[in-house]
């Protein structure tokens, strides 16, 4: 599994560098490791169910029971961002409010996936590039990236759904 | 109290000692079916190593390989095979466990005729890469040199594959269209012990890399220094380098990339310092026990607090072509 925060944040080095003192650096870098303790693989089902070629074959399969579609693109991109203040506080006081930003970006190429009951059933082709970059105090932080096949790296098990269940009524 | 906390703790653990840093190369064999679809393949080091170089060996020259170049924690490749059969392709990834510093990897996108990258400071690059594609409409590049620059760079050299197309083949992309990309594997805690470079004569070039008694071989670099030559065929392993091409008799400087590692500070103990690290438990405890009492009255040290996030998707820039 490789997490957002693997990416970006897998040195102190740039929080080192941005912030007055180590000891903050690593408490910030902790809370923002926490937060971004995202899977890659779950940010790429999330963008597809926002909006995706995908999403709408979902949506055809749930309306005619028994369709099964087969989706083909050459390119689906899309960047994905967060920003976050934190307040640092020594013993109760206000110490530094730090600002950190995190851009990510997402590609896939050349994926063949398999749409049946509003679900994603199979991947057939399908390669995943995903590269982070980010600020911390408006000092860069390393940029990676990391390169999935999306039809071993993906696990889809009975389907994973590309419509969010709508919230139960009260 | 606390200058004398490491009096004691330097004079009890001054020598280092314990399992040094060892680097081992792991490989895995594929069988790469026919097909005309480029394939990725790719091998990791385990949990607790750090990457510091990898590559593949092929059995045939129907298996072709588009691209090398680390990712992740491991080694990929890119392959097509063109044969009619399928091809055994090995790949290996080359690690280290016990070092003191992480590796990363850095990499740019560009296009030919060369492309570098350099590893931030206090890292050492150990092996570097490429990534590009055998299509001559999207400006796919042959890459004819792929090695280390100096201690902290690694680079590649390229040609647009349309320069080597028949007579009215379409021709590469539009001049600034990114068609490769360059990787370099970098290592913290650990030094260049020697990037020895020989030199050898085409059209066939059979290279062992070696280091020097208690230098580690992490990787192997090449590059044709007159830039002339036809595309050539390349396996590099991680310690191992094959050429061959029917062209010419160019030669080639090749590179053996060797480290030497930061051993983590460890503790040795000897009979006449156990006294002093007894000491030295007894002045920790004192000291924690000071600490606590002086947190008790003022507070619970740093803490971090989430004021506010935005974010999201970026939908206005999403890309969809079917």
């Amino acid at each position: 599994m490789t997490t957002v925060s693997d990416l970006l944040l897998s040195d102190e080095a740039g929080f080192v560098k941005a912030l007055p003192s180590a000891a903050a650096a690593k408490a910030v870098l902790q809370r923002v490791q926490e937060k971004l303790h995202i899977d890659v693989r779950d940010l790429l089902m999330q963008a597809w169910r926002t909006r995706s070629a995908l999403r709408q074959a979902a949506r055809e399969t749930l309306d005619t029971p028994g369709l099964v579609r087969k989706v083909t693109l050459k390119t689906f991109a899309v960047p994905w961002s967060h920003g976050m203040e934190l307040d640092v506080r020594l013993n109760g006081k206000h110490l530094a409010t730090v600002t950190v930003a995190v851009h990510v970006e997402l590609e896939v190429t050349a994926l063949v996936a398999v749409v049946q009951k509003g679900r994603l059933t199979a991947v057939e082709g399908g390669m995943y590039k995903v590269s982070a970059s980010g600020t911390v105090q408006d000092q860069p932080l390393m940029t990676r990236s990391v390169t999935l096949d999306l039809r071993y790296e993906l696990p889809l098990g009975d389907g994973v759904p590309l419509i969010a269940p709508k919230p139960a009524a009260a | 109290m606390r200058s004398l906390a490491l009096v004691l703790l330097a004079a009890a653990i001054g020598v280092p000692a314990g399992a040094a840093p060892s680097a081992g190369v792991h490989s895995r064999t594929f069988s790469v079916e026919p097909s005309t679809a480029v394939q990725p393949f790719s091998i990791a080091c385990e949990p607790g190593e750090e990457l510091i170089g990898g590559g593949y060996t092929v059995t045939t020259t129907t298996l072709d390989v588009l691209s090398s170049y680390p990712n992740g924690g491991g080694w990929m490749v890119h392959v097509v095979n063109s044969g009619k059969t399928a091809a055994f392709l090995q790949l290996e990834v080359n690690c280290v466990a016990g070092g003191a510093g992480k590796s990363t990897v850095v990499e740019a996108k560009g296009a030919p005729p060369s492309l570098a990258v350099h590893c931030p400071e206090g890292t050492v690059v150990t092996a570097g890469g490429y990534l590009t594609t055998d299509s001559q409409q999207v400006g796919g590049a042959y890459v004819r040199g792929s090695h280390p620059i100096g201690d902290s760079s690694w680079g590649i050299e390229a040609a647009e594959l349309g320069n080597f197309a028949a007579p009215g083949t379409p021709k590469a992309a539009a001049p600034g269209t990114p068609q490769l990309e360059v990787f370099g594997v970098c290592l913290a805690a650990a030094k260049i012990a020697s990037a020895d470079t020989a030199e050898a004569k085409l059209p066939r070039v059979v290279f062992n890399g070696t280091c020097a008694a208690g230098a580690t071989l992490a990787s192997l670099g090449y590059e044709v220094p007159d830039g002339r030559v036809q595309p050539f065929y390349v396996q590099r392993a991680t310690s191992s380098l094959l050429v061959a091409t029917a062209d010419s008799t160019a030669s080639m400087r090749l590179t053996t990339v060797c480290l030497t590692f930061e051993e983590p500070v460890t503790a040795s103990l000897s009979w006449p310092l156990i006294g002093g690290i007894g000491l030295l438990v007894l002045l920790a405890v004192a000291l924690a026990y000071r600490l606590r009492s002086r947190r008790a009255k003022t507070g619970a040290g740093i803490d971090v607090v989430v004021r506010s996030e935005v974010g999201g998707f970026d939908l206005d820039r999403l890309r969809e072509v079917p």
